[in-house]
């Protein structure tokens, strides 16, 4: 259960949330949703009480039993005692410091059996027992099976696992750990439809309390109780469904825009009224003072009407001519130690094509785009780049954002030379005015993702390598993103899930992993893309 | 959810399962609604006020039922020299030391219903974890299953010596004798569980402490007692038989 009152978070010099109490009760599914940069990541590491160091915020939080929550980026090394993903998995309920504990009780008890050192054996086992320790393998088995994720990379080094697989691993952590409430941030987002579904089905089985925020809510529908809507500072509840939230937010924007309007019109017909009593005789004008008072009241009573949400367009600047084969790739290999992620890729991608990078987790792709970019050595093999070829790189975990530098200092000087060009573009992506200021660890991982694609915008880019550029973007985003690109002449190499992105991107070309097949496109492939 | 055969359709039409029965009345009816084709075992089930998230208050124990459980366990012992004689003695169905320990090991061997070890082999019986945990079988000296006084051990057992503790949620389950027991020893044995539970009530635990109990065979509908009637009603049962 999660109890929270007058909470106010601000950064720099934007307030996110102002003055918002929300209760998410015992055994309660409540929605979080908004639009990139609302403030709904910030509001949950506020509410987890983990905030960034750059947030402000003031009111009370406090959730009552055990807790676990699902961040969006995944933590680089892992929680358990060693890296492996099963140590990880693992710590979700104390089994790893409980394993090891009884191991070296054990060991202890060998050499001499004393009552104490029993003593000290028996309680460790018995809480072993106590949660689950004995059935955690099946436990985690059934739940990485649900979500896809194959059981052998359980055993792997988290290091080694890819962006999706590491998602995953924390997916199998939360659900293993079971705990009272669950705060989950995005967590569909490296899912494949079946994983998704499944997902879903299990948080709606879930007998605790839950607060999620996802773009794929109406999946979780029907057993969803109530929505908190984020929205200009604001905080609003809806009771009901998510399906249900979206008519009775619809119907409260029309009400509210028709009595703003009627408002509006009576505030103007007094206001002239009251300008044409004045300048006559006392009397008229003593009225006309009258009128006015009334406006005043009229004004201060005003209803306001949130702003409808912009439909989003996204540019990009017209690509120079790059050669006609601005990147070729000859039996590109590579490994990680032992594992052998890319044996032997050969591709020649033309001017002007759109290449989709088809895969499972963990099949190669962001090894592959990291190679073309140039950002990675690859392990066998060449990458060969035409004339005139300029790369821009979008990595998936936006690695090519400078964490040091501010929004707008990120934004390449090179063909915005003016600063309120630079500022404008950020705009024209749907960065906030106030987010230009800000350091990149502080923007929501929407804004992050828009901001890389501003960045590439701001480029004289002719090639792009875009690794998932629609994670955690807002559907109106995903939309203008492959709008943007379909209608692009450069060359592009994508790598995404998301199959109306990709059917949008009208892509020439497709890359075919693990088979390491370079072939045509050919709509049957769409069903493979979502494949994780 | 599945649903109940003919039998146990029959069986429940005898019963409200909203009101409470006094003891003797509710092992008169678990054992007339009893139609298996086998002894079936009469179970208890009690639900207890305690919160079993928190470590103190778990209700754990062992007891011995005065008429029995009905069924002979069969007790596997780790021990070697002396303590493995004694424990034969004793009358263990499987006794051993380091070819024990490996059998459990290489062979998946747990054909026992309780394991006792003596505190010098626990550090060898401590690496059958994975195989002894799962099924509860692991010895802890805390339900008597680690001790040096093997014969005495094995007789507590093989007499009918239970281990009980709190599920998740605060429910102990034991059983109470068989069908085919009498009326007095059902009557008995619940009566000592009672007592045993009311023992070992936890310190912190607020409230009620005895929520509920049911009685039921092993195929027969459940049978809500009125636990406030117990004792009389048991006494009043005992005295009966006894005179």
């Amino acid at each position: 259960m999660i109890v929270g009152s007058s909470i106010t978070i601000e950064i720099g010099d934007r307030r996110l949330l102002e003055d918002a109490s929300f209760v998410v009760g015992a055994g309660e599914k409540v929605g979080l949703v908004g639009r990139n940069g609302a403030g709904k990541s910030s509001f949950v590491s506020v509410v987890i009480g983990e905030p960034a160091r750059e947030l402000r915020h003031s009111g009370n939080v406090a959730i009552r039993g055990t807790f676990g929550f699902l961040p969006q980026v995944p933590l680089p090394r892992g929680l358990g005692l060693d890296p492996s993903g099963f140590s990880h998995v693992l710590s979700g309920r104390g089994l790893d410091v409980l394993d090891d504990a009884m191991g070296k009780a054990r060991v202890q008890m060998e050499k001499d059996p004393s009552p104490e050192n029993i003593e000290l054996f028996s309680d460790l086992e018995e809480q072993f027992r106590e949660n689950g320790g004995y059935e955690a393998e099946a436990t985690m088995a059934r739940i990485a099976d649900g979500l896809g994720l194959r059981q052998e990379l359980l055993l792997e080094e988290i290091d080694k696992l890819s962006g999706g697989q590491r998602k995953r691993l924390d997916l199998v952590r939360i659900l293993f750990q079971s705990p009272e409430t669950m705060i989950l941030d995005e967590p569909t987002n490296h899912l494949d439809m079946p994983a998704k579904k499944w997902l879903m089905e299990e948080l709606e089985r879930y007998p605790g309390a839950l607060l999620v925020i996802s773009h794929d809510l109406s999946l979780l529908d029907r057993s969803i109780s109530k929505v908190l809507h984020l929205a200009d500072g604001r905080l609003h509840e809806f009771k009901g469904t998510y399906s249900s939230y979206l008519i009775q937010r619809e119907e409260s924007q029309v009400r509210k825009e028709r009595v703003s309007t009627l408002e509006a019109r009576e505030i103007k017909r007094l206001s002239t009224l009251a300008d044409s009593m004045r300048g006559s005789t006392v009397r008229r004008a003593r009225v006309a003072k009258s009128i006015d008072k009334r406006v005043e009241r009229l004004e201060s009573t005003h209803t306001v009407a949130r702003r409808r949400e912009r439909v989003a367009t996204f540019k990009l600047p017209v690509p120079r001519r790059s050669g006609g084969v601005p990147i070729s790739a000859n039996a590109l290999g590579v490994r990680y130690g032992k594992l052998v992620v890319l044996n032997s890729v050969d591709l020649s991608i033309a001017r002007g094509d759109r290449v989709v990078v088809i895969g499972r987790n963990g099949a190669g792709k962001s090894s592959l785009l990291r190679c073309l970019a140039g950002v990675q050595e690859p392990s066998a093999g060449e990458v060969k780049l035409g004339a005139n070829v300029s790369i821009g790189y979008f990595a998936q975990e936006h690695e090519q954002i400078d964490a040091n530098l501010t929004a707008l200092e990120n934004v390449s000087d090179t063909v915005l030379s003016e600063e309120s060009r630079r500022r404008a573009l950020l705009g024209s992506f749907g960065l906030p005015a106030k987010a230009a200021g800000q350091l990149p660890d502080t923007l929501s991982g929407g804004e992050r993702a828009k901001l890389g694609l501003a960045m590439l915008a701001a480029g004289d880019a002719n090639t792009l390598l875009l690794d998932e550029p629609t994670n955690n973007l807002d559907p109106a985003s995903i939309t203008a993103v492959a709008k943007m690109l379909s209608t692009w002449d450069g060359t592009i190499v994508v790598v995404s899930h998301d199959r109306a992105f990709v059917n949008a991107l009208e892509p020439t070309y497709c890359l075919r992993l693990p088979d390491e097949q370079f072939t045509h496109w050919r709509d049957e492939y769409l069903d493979e893309v979502e494949a994780r | 959810m599945a649903q109940h055969g003919k039998r146990y359709r029959r069986a429940t039409e005898g019963v409200d399962r909203e009101s409470l029965y006094g003891l003797a009345q509710a092992v008169d009816m678990v054992k007339s609604m009893s139609s298996a084709k086998f002894d079936e075992t009469v179970e208890l089930a009690v639900r207890l006020g305690v919160d079993p998230r928190k470590a103190e208050q778990i209700v754990r124990g062992t007891l011995t039922l005065p008429a029995g459980t009905g069924r002979t366990e069969r007790v596997a012992v780790f021990a070697a020299g002396d303590d493995a004689v004694q424990a034969r003695a004793a009358g263990a169905d499987v006794v051993g030391s380091d070819d024990l320990v490996a059998k459990v090991a290489n062979e998946g061997f747990v054909d026992f219903d309780v394991a006792i070890a003596t505190p010098d082999l626990m550090g060898q019986v401590g690496t059958l974890g994975r195989i002894l945990g799962p099924r509860g079988l692991m010895p802890n000296p805390k339900t008597g299953t680690v001790t040096t006084d093997i014969s005495r051990a094995v007789a507590e057992f093989k007499g009918g010596r239970l281990e009980y503790r709190t599920d998740k949620v605060g429910n102990v389950h034991l059983r109470v004798g068989k069908v085919s027991f009498t009326r007095e020893q059902i009557v008995e044995n619940t009566q000592a569980v009672i007592d045993e539970l009311i023992r070992a009530k936890p310190a912190s635990a607020k409230g009620k402490y005895l929520i509920s109990a049911t009685l039921s065979s092993t195929m027969g509908p459940g049978v809500r007692i009125d636990l406030a009637r117990v004792h009389d009603v048991a006494a009043e049962v005992l005295a009966t038989s006894a005179s």
